[in-house]
């Protein structure tokens, strides 16, 4: 090494857990941190570690070849202040002409977000999408920040398994999934429910009586790619990942009655193409101006369901000089709950109570209707017909005293067609409108107070996960939980 | 072959050891991601500077060596330089590593498991503690039944004793 830096302040040595000994001399404190780099390395950087950062570093020197202007340094000194300035001119240049040809030629913008997306969507349908989880986390209107402690896990592994995981008001865990055989959720008298499995969903998941997420993740992008104007915004770092430059992603639904937040922005690992976090975020007047504290569980119709929506204007999260969002704190995946992908029971209550972002413990409960919504009470005085799942799954078998629930089902449909047309109770699917639940499409409400109010922001972060055994996706694993 | 596939295979086959000397360098700081990738791209954007007739890695770490001192200045609370004369013993340190038998950085690394085998118990149960359970001074102390202090000396004196092990092949 011939560099070194100037020594007229050196006053020190790095902090390792252990300092070399004091008042040692030079050698014997670069031995100490000689072993210190090799015992750390040897116990942290992994093979494995080492090839993620290496693809990283790939996909980083792919970006800056492509579109840097001073990746090859100047071998001669003397010229490049020239070189460079006649480099950024034709730079400018090159892209006021393209600029100039897609504003008159019309190409669109998204056409690479798009593609990014896909690419995405692809890459998570494959077998090498892999096992993910993701938490997820609901700001509500009346909420000032996205809550620290997710409201609901997903654990998905490509191509087409799932398992959610999320807690009721009442303090049960919803249980869900889908394995080789279907859709399933564990019912509270903790039996399988594979016929119905959908009341077991929560309402957020339905965003707004409409199914959009958390059927997975690639047919949420599916979706986005269908009902968001996207544009690429180049790569951006997120604070829980240090060092990863994810492609980032920002759409606007182009329809206002689409499923969905009014505007997106996801970010997907160069590597993988996997979704590494996804947030939405609705339109909502701010909070103390009308329409912006109220109730969430006031059902008045959100913002999405008027062509005049207000502009974006909800808190957005604080962002770092690169737009990154705000670091995640307290993120333990299941909460207080042990990961068990053994399946093995936990025993007893949840021990971190009611979540601290709203009644339910898992603070996600106001974003669908609410029991006083004004889609009025369900059969129950509680439950909006049509709304399911905050309460859990209802054990669908038994007739209930109180409903219709065993007739026409209030999540429309049969596949097989069997219980004829939906009621059209409010807050049912319209006239022709697609069923809601969570693998449909969205439903037409018939009007006003027929849609639920949206969130503020929905938050889908990646978080690190162990390998999902096989069974993890199969209710059976999960019965015992219930 | 072009520049990048060249510059994958240097940065395949150095990343091991950049990586440890950023570990050695930057001690318990969470930084060495972000440093070895811009240490890397930084040698990728200068890879015409670099002297094809010398070895990679010294130049590699020279690199590194700047970016982590420039990120020292910038952190609050921290030592502004770190001693020269440590980091032109350091560097000895990696060249001496480089030139020992093996085909990989990580092979001749892993040698370290049987000097570390050579030490003396206490030495070796303090060390085992703290690199290869993580644990704190303090809980590592109370396990071992000794002080903090007990545990600190012998984990310095066994740094030593690994790293002389190691170089003497």
């Amino acid at each position: 090494m011939t560099d070194h830096p100037d020594n007229s302040e050196h006053s020190g040595t790095p902090e390792l857990p252990i300092e070399p000994a004091p008042d040692t001399a030079p050698k014997t404190v670069a031995d100490e941190l000689f072993s210190h780099g090799l015992l750390t390395y040897l116990n942290t950087d992994t093979p494995a570690r080492q090839g993620e950062r290496i693809g990283r570093l790939m996909v980083a020197i792919e970006q800056d070849r492509l579109g840097g202007t001073d990746v090859s340094p100047a071998t001669s000194h003397g010229f490049r202040f020239p070189i460079r300035t006649a480099r950024g001119w034709l730079a400018l240049a090159a892209c006021l002409t393209i600029g100039t040809v897609a504003v008159f030629m019309g190409i669109p913008g998204e056409q690479s977000a798009q593609a990014v997306v896909q690419q995405s969507i692809e890459a998570m349908r494959s077998t090498a999408g892999g096992d993910r989880r993701y938490e997820i986390r609901i700001q509500r209107p009346t909420d000032d920040a996205i809550p620290s402690l997710p409201g609901a896990i997903i654990d998905t592994r490509s191509p087409n398994l799932l398992v959610l995981r999320s807690n009721a008001p009442d303090g049960h865990e919803i249980i869900a999934g889908r394995d080789a055989t279907g859709n399933w959720c564990i019912r509270r008298d903790g039996g399988v429910e594979r016929d119905h499995p959908e009341q077991a969903w929560p309402k957020w998941s339905k965003v707004g009586e409409e199914s959009m997420l958390v059927d997975s993740v690639d047919r949420l992008l599916e979706e986005l790619t269908k009902s968001y104007d996207l544009q690429k915004e180049g790569t951006a770092t997120l604070d829980n990942k240090s060092g990863v430059s994810y492609r980032h992603i920002v759409g606007t639904k182009k329809r206002v009655r689409s499923p969905g937040g009014d505007h997106v922005e996801v970010w997907i690992d160069p590597t993988s193409k996997s979704v590494e976090r996804l947030e939405m975020r609705w339109n909502l007047p701010p909070r103390g101006q009308p329409g912006g504290d109220k109730n969430p569980d006031a059902a008045d119709g959100g913002p999405d369901g008027s062509p005049d929506a207000a502009p974006m204007d909800g808190p957005r999260p604080p962002r770092g000089p690169e737009g990154r969002p705000p670091r995640e704190q307290g993120r333990d995946p299941l909460g207080p709950r042990p990961f068990r992908p053994d399946g093995a029971p936990p025993n007893g209550p949840r021990p971190d109570g009611p979540g601290s972002n709203g009644p339910g413990p898992d603070g996600i409960e106001p974003v669908g209707p609410g029991p006083d919504s004004a889609e009025g009470p369900g059969p129950e005085g509680r439950r909006p017909r049509g709304g399911h799942g905050l309460e859990g799954p209802h054990p669908r078998p038994e007739p209930r005293p109180d409903g219709p629930l065993p007739g026409p089902r209030p999540d429309g449909p049969r596949r097989d067609g069997a219980d004829g047309p939906p009621p059209r109770g409010p807050g049912g699917p319209g006239p022709g409108g697609r069923l809601p639940g969570m693998f449909g499409a969205p439903p037409r409400g018939p009007g006003p107070g027929a849609r639920p109010n949206p969130p503020r922001m929905l938050v889908m972060q990646r978080v690190d996960a162990p390998a999902f055994d096989a069974a993890w996706f199969t209710p059976e694993v999960h019965v015992a939980k219930e | 072959m072009g520049g990048r596939e060249v510059f994958e295979i240097l940065a395949r086959e150095h990343a091991d050891m950049l990586t440890a000397y950023l570990r050695s360098l930057l001690g318990a700081d969470s930084s060495v991601d972000d440093i070895f990738q811009q240490s890397m791209l930084v040698a990728w954007r200068r890879l015409a500077d670099y002297d094809r007739e010398r070895p990679f890695g010294p130049w590699l770490r020279g690199i590194a060596q700047r970016l982590v001192l420039e990120h020292r200045r910038r952190s609050a609370g921290r030592p502004r330089v770190i001693d020269p004369l440590v980091l032109v013993e350091l560097d000895k340190r990696f060249d001496a590593l480089a030139a020992q038998p093996g085909d990989t950085f990580r092979e001749r690394a892993e040698r370290l498991t049987s000097c570390l085998s050579k030490l003396p118990d206490a030495m070796r149960h303090a060390i085992e503690m703290i690199y290869a359970r993580g644990l704190l001074i303090a809980v590592a102390a109370t396990a071992l039944g000794s002080s903090e202090e007990a545990v600190k000396k012998r984990v310095q004196r066994a740094r030593q004793l690994l790293a002389e092990c190691l170089l003497a092949g």
